[in-house]
Formats: C-alpha cells, sequence, structure tokens
C-alpha cells in the first residue's frame, strides 16, 4: 500500500462511530505540540490530563510525548481530594481538563484540537517551586494506591516507554492491519500497549469509554462490528465477556490475539473463553506498574489444567532472581525511575545490584520447569479486585477520616466465582445507615477502591502486640456474610 | 403476568442478597438513587440483568443496561414491566 492510501487508513475510532484518519491524527498531533509549545510547554514539562479517554486525550498524549514531556494522566471522576494530591505531588506545568466543574479551579484558554474536540488548557495554578526536583526523562507518571492512604506517582523513564512499545510490537506480531481495542482506562499502565504500538505500526486504535467497557453485551457486538483483531484488557473484563456478554452469539474469527494481565484469571472462565475465540492467540502478561510487563507467556489450553496458568519467564533483556522468601525481584529495560518525591520508599523498592537496578515487586513466585515462574501470591496485604491494585491501607486511612470511625479494617475474601470481595469494618460508627457511609466515602475514595460491605463492630479485635487481628476478622467476614 | 409489587419485592431481594449480605436496609427505598450514589456497582448491575431475564423472561439489549434503567428499585420494575408488555 503506497503512502497516500495509508494517510486515508483509520487511525483512531470511537463507539459512537467516529473516525479519524491517519493524516488527519497526524495533523493534530501536530497541531497540539505547536500550540503547546507557543504556551511555554518544553521538555520536562509536567502536564496533568485530567481527561476521560477520547480523540482528544490521545492526540494530547502523543503531543507531549513528542515534545519530550511527561503526561500524568488522572481519572476527572476521582474524588476532588484525590485528584488535589496528586497535583500537589506533581506540581504540573498545565493541567489540560474538558472544562465544566474544572474551569473554576482550573481556569484557561481553549484548544480546538481538529477533527478531535475542544479542551482546556490552564497553566494557571501554582507554577512548581524553583528547587522542585526536575525529573529527566519522564514519559509518564501513574498514580497507584498508597498503603498510607496517599497515592504514589510511578515514573517511567522515556527508554522504558519505548522498549516496552518496540517489545510489544516484536512479541505479537502488531502490524497496520491490526484493530486494537483501547479498553483500559488510561491511567492504567496497559494503555500504554495500545496507545504507542498503534501509531508507531500506523493501524487503528478503537477507543472503548468507560461507559462502554462495563456493559459486555455491547462491547461483544462491537468486537465484531468494527473486526478488532487485538486485545488486552483484565480478566475481569474478558470474564465479563463471558458471563454476561453472550459471546456465542457472535462470530469473532477477526480476534487473533487476547493478552491479559493484572490479576489471576480463573482458569475454567479462561477454557471457556478459549474455546469461543478458538482461532485467537492467548498470552498471560505479568508485571507491577513499576515494571509495566517483566514476565510473560503464550498459554495453550490444556482441558486438564485447574490451577491458574503461569506468569511465564521475562520479556528479553531481562533478568531475575529469587528472594529466599520467594519475591521475585527483576532487573531490564522495562522498569520505571522511581516513586515521585518518596526518595526513601524509593530506594528501598528499586535497589542497585550488580551495577543494574532492580526492582522488588512484593509477589512471591516459584520457578518451574526451565526458567518458567508460577505466581503465588503478595508478601504484603496488596490485592488485586478487578485488575485493580488496591492497598487495603489506603482504604482504611480514608475511612478513617469519616466522622465518628475510632478504628477501621479492610479484608478481602473471595467468594465461589473466584472474585475478590472487599469488607470494610469500622468501629466508633454506632449503626450508621450502610448507604450514607458508602456515599460519604464514594467522596474520598476512587470507585474502584470502593468497599463491597461496610459493617459497623463495637471493637476491632488486636493481637498481643497491640495490631489488628486480621485473621480473627477474616473469619468474622466470612461468617457474616451470606454468598454473593 | 407478574405486578409491578412482585416485581418490587424480587428486585428488592436481589439487592438485599446480593449488596447488603442479606440483612434488609429500612434506608433502602423503592427510590433510594443506586448506581449514582455507588450502592450497586457494575458488576452487580450485570448480575442484576441475568438474573431479571432468568426470572421474568425478559431480554435486555445491551442499550438496555444502563444507569437510567437500573438507578433505582422503582424504576428496574417499570423497566421489566414494559419488557413484559
Amino acid at each position: 500500500m503506497n503512502a497516500t492510501g495509508h494517510e486515508q487508513r483509520i487511525a483512531l475510532s470511537d463507539t459512537s462511530g467516529r473516525t479519524l484518519t491517519h493524516a488527519s491524527f497526524k495533523y493534530s498531533i501536530d497541531y497540539c505540540t505547536a500550540f503547546l509549545r507557543n504556551s511555554g510547554i518544553t521538555a520536562n514539562s509536567r502536564i496533568v490530563l485530567l481527561l476521560e479517554k477520547n480523540f482528544q486525550s490521545i492526540t494530547l498524549i502523543h503531543a507531549i510525548i513528542d515534545l519530550s514531556a511527561t503526561y500524568i494522566p488522572a481519572d476527572p471522576n476521582w474524588p476532588e481530594q484525590r485528584i488535589n494530591s496528586i497535583i500537589n505531588d506533581c506540581q504540573p506545568h498545565a493541567v489540560i481538563h474538558a472544562g465544566g466543574i474544572f474551569l473554576s479551579t482550573f481556569p484557561g484558554s481553549y484548544m480546538d484540537i481538529p477533527e478531535c474536540g475542544k479542551v482546556v488548557l490552564s497553566q494557571q495554578i501554582t507554577p512548581p517551586d524553583s528547587d522542585y526536583n526536575e525529573i529527566e526523562d519522564t514519559a509518564y507518571i501513574l498514580y497507584t494506591s498508597g498503603s498510607t492512604g496517599t497515592p504514589k506517582g510511578v515514573c517511567v523513564p522515556r527508554s522504558a516507554m519505548t522498549a516496552f512499545t518496540t517489545w510489544c510490537i516484536s512479541a505479537f506480531q502488531i502490524n497496520s492491519n491490526d484493530v486494537i481495542a483501547s479498553v483500559a482506562p488510561i491511567q492504567f499502565d496497559l494503555s500504554i500497549c495500545d496507545i504507542f504500538t498503534s501509531r508507531t505500526v500506523g493501524c487503528t486504535l478503537h477507543l472503548f469509554r468507560k461507559e462502554d467497557v462495563i456493559n459486555p453485551r455491547f462491547v461483544v457486538r462491537e468486537i465484531s462490528e468494527k473486526q478488532i483483531t487485538f486485545i488486552y484488557a483484565t480478566p475481569t473484563f474478558l470474564s465479563g465477556l463471558v458471563h454476561y456478554g453472550r459471546l456465542e452469539k457472535q462470530n469473532h474469527n477477526n480476534v487473533s490475539r487476547v493478552l491479559f494481565a493484572g490479576e489471576i484469571f480463573a482458569v475454567r472462565t479462561l477454557h471457556q473463553l478459549m474455546d469461543i475465540w478458538n482461532k485467537a492467540e492467548f498470552y498471560n502478561l505479568y508485571g507491577p506498574t513499576e515494571t509495566n510487563v517483566c514476565t510473560y507467556t503464550e498459554i495453550k489450553k490444556d482441558p486438564e489444567r485447574i490451577a491458574p496458568y503461569p506468569i511465564g519467564q521475562v520479556c528479553p533483556g531481562h533478568e531475575m532472581y529469587i528472594e529466599a522468601d520467594g519475591e521475585l525481584v527483576v532487573s531490564g529495560p522495562h522498569l520505571a525511575s522511581g516513586y515521585l518525591n518518596l526518595e526513601a520508599l524509593t530506594k528501598e523498592r528499586f535497589i542497585t545490584k550488580q551495577g543494574k537496578a532492580w526492582f522488588k515487586t512484593g509477589d512471591i513466585v516459584e520457578k518451574i520447569s526451565g526458567e518458567e515462574l508460577n505466581f503465588k501470591g503478595r508478601k504484603d496485604r496488596m490485592i488485586k479486585r478487578r485488575g485493580y491494585r488496591i492497598e487495603p491501607g489506603e482504604i482504611e486511612a480514608m475511612a478513617l477520616r469519616l466522622k465518628n470511625v475510632i478504628n477501621a479494617a479492610c479484608i478481602a475474601t473471595e467468594n465461589t466465582n473466584d472474585e475478590v470481595l472487599l469488607t470494610l469494618i469500622l468501629e466508633g460508627v454506632q449503626q450508621k445507615n450502610e448507604l450514607a457511609l458508602r456515599l460519604e466515602l464514594s467522596h474520598i475514595l476512587a470507585e474502584s477502591m470502593l468497599p463491597d460491605r461496610i459493617i459497623t463492630i463495637d471493637k476491632i479485635p488486636v493481637t498481643s502486640t497491640g495490631k489488628t487481628d486480621y485473621l480473627a476478622l477474616k473469619d468474622y467476614v466470612k461468617q457474616n456474610t451470606t454468598k454473593r | 403476568m407478574a405486578t409491578k409489587l412482585e416485581i418490587t419485592q424480587q428486585v428488592r431481594k436481589f439487592i438485599i442478597d446480593n449488596i447488603f449480605g442479606g440483612s434488609d436496609n429500612a434506608d433502602l427505598k423503592d427510590d433510594t438513587s443506586l448506581i449514582a450514589t455507588r450502592v450497586m456497582d457494575s458488576i452487580v448491575a450485570l448480575k442484576l440483568v441475568t438474573h431479571l431475564e432468568t426470572t421474568f423472561g425478559i431480554e435486555f439489549e445491551a442499550h438496555d443496561v444502563s444507569q437510567e434503567n437500573l438507578d433505582s428499585i422503582n424504576r428496574i420494575s417499570e423497566f421489566v414491566l414494559s419488557k413484559m408488555k
């Protein structure tokens, strides 16, 4: 296909039927880089993108990267408190948002991105302190759950972003004929693969909004109608298609690669999906946000298999070792550089050995045959629920801010469908209405972190050393909840 | 054909069992907002849809699964009734 022909092919499309050709996409990205540059944005400038996933945000991400600046995605639906804490932490040079309620806090000038839509560029925020650490060469900062209540920013260098993108293209043969389903939100590291491989190879990126993603029947229809070839999503998302999406009603011979990451995929459901999408290759990818993806494996269906599939071998160019307690430590080109403004924590988790940087994942693994690894569990209390990383400590810290709460404990249990449930136990609140408590919490906690149940208790049990007795609480929760 | 009251009771029972662990909650009124106030999340909404389809023999189209139709016990019941006609 000649250059002119390619320019007219679709670069971006969305679920309302809008499309953007490669030529228009390039033009819009150039518009953004020019606008930003004229507004004083330079290399290493930090820009918070307070935007949903749409043509505007995707275009801006590329423009910011092209300027060698840093983008920091924040979900506009997050509680105000969380958004403010992120902005205070990263001290951005600009905040870009879609207007509306953000106009008063972040006034600015409109950018009318050709064929995409309007956004507001706000530079009316307190300029960073002159002695604020310049973070060199950072492509993006992704905020993840922090056990003390404050989210922590994972800084990913441009070299890591490029290395990861190049690996994805090679490992999964991504090419200009692909139609990639963009399912993960832009605050999530799964989106890095979708966004950057599609532009590099010049294929189509089909954007699914938040509302679309929670509607499996719609997604299933869209995968067929838009001839999606490549999907990278969480097991929760894919299980939703199996359980609620009526997959059997659609022909999905177009789906050729399915990648999943973020949590364990229940084998029963995975096998159901593999039976329906029997023309596709399936891959299990593993890695905390701090490493993006560091191990992976192709999954071939083993009908006898009961235990979850392995997480595979380290990615090319990476090394690993396992500590005495089973903790996986990895080194290689996909690694983040550290946590923003958290020197002590960065030193603790990102260690230097043999002249290389390594990341202590906190995940317990075991070696099976050769260099293959199995995931066994966590070293700490961090859990994955629906693919989201949650520190129960963050939920507890937020719960302590509720009126009358003396103590709080967050317990994770699993129901018969392998789903992780979070129960928040509160001490001090007198028979308060669970509905009212949920509403209060939803103002200070991101939606993905809201507990499934809230129980009040007279006194949270403690161990002999005075710490919360989580084991006793886990039993209490199991006894006090009916099946879900 | 089920009456609105029967439908409302069924829906209420489902929400009690799946969101409130089986213990009834006097503050849960028929017009209490469920999705908008984060009482019911997207996963429970999907389970509810499947339950309604099986129990009442109706079928939800992709566009029917929305906050408008699922945001309160009243709205859910009205929607189910409209599908049964």
